[in-house]
């Protein structure tokens, strides 16, 4: 039983530290892609968003579109910030206890709101693209895909998994006093 | 809560110190003082057995029910 709390605390503790370098990776990332978008290939894009970007993007367009990037990625960051506060906690040796519970209900929160997030972030960056298109050829789209359905189904598994956490944890406390 | 522990009143009354108690009835420390200090949620029938055998006494003498909307009415009167 000591030896798996060791190996908990010894993996959360490198999980952590990958996940405080990732907290600050996806705004950079986010801000140096559409900043170097001209030199990078966006059929991607292109077709994730259903808009077409024929040629290079000017920066009022690529200020734009991080705007319209940081809402999904803001959720992203908050996600791996409770992730890290979550490893931390179990680092410390904290198991089943009301602040993990607390993570995953944050966790669960998360993937709601990534829902709304990549809802909302779509129209954004089309509009955010097309906005310099002469009148009546800009474009706003909208897309729900699977992985947006997968987010809201994990995170409503996440809210019953954190319920279960919540019974554990009084289970846990009525075993502790009871004398 | 309105089930009042006395298991202090009974030490005192018996001269026999905690640790001693403990160590008889084979708890923690740490595990009287939250039977003591009523922060225990559960009694299992073992340990009050120990409690009762070591301590020459009945569950009654150490467990007590008082009704708090009684208690707090008796509060106020005395104020």
């Amino acid at each position: 039983m000591q030896e798996s709390r060791e190996l908990i605390k010894k993996w959360s503790r490198r999980l952590r530290f990958l996940l405080a370098v990732a907290f600050w990776l996806i705004p950079l990332v986010t801000v140096a892609y559409w900043l170097c978008a001209n030199m990078l290939p966006l059929e991607e894009a292109q077709r994730a968003l259903l808009v077409p970007i024929p040629g290079d993007l000017p920066l009022s367009a690529r200020l734009m579109a991080i705007a319209a990037t940081m809402l999904p990625a803001g959720v992203s960051m908050y996600g791996v910030w409770v992730l890290k506060r979550l490893f931390g906690l179990y680092e410390q040796g904290e198991i089943f206890t009301e602040s993990t519970v607390g993570c995953f209900r944050s966790l669960a929160r998360t993937l709601f709101l990534s829902f709304g997030a990549s809802v909302l972030s779509v129209p954004l960056l089309s509009l955010a693209l097309t906005l310099h298109f002469p009148p009546g050829e800009r474009m706003v789209s909208l897309s729900l895909g699977s992985p947006d359905l997968t987010a809201l189904f994990v995170g409503a598994m996440l809210r019953v998994a954190a319920w279960v956490m919540a019974e554990g944890h009084r289970l846990s406390q009525d075993q502790e006093l009871t004398i | 809560m309105t089930i009042q522990v006395r298991l202090d009143v009974m030490l005192a009354k018996r001269g026999m110190k905690s640790n001693e108690l403990a160590r008889l009835v084979g708890i923690s420390v740490q595990n009287l003082s939250i039977l003591k200090t009523g922060k225990a949620r559960a009694v299992r029938f073992s340990t009050l057995d120990a409690i009762c055998r070591h301590l020459q006494c009945a569950p009654g003498d150490i467990l007590e029910y008082v009704d708090s909307e009684e208690a707090a009415v008796d509060e106020d009167d005395d104020t």
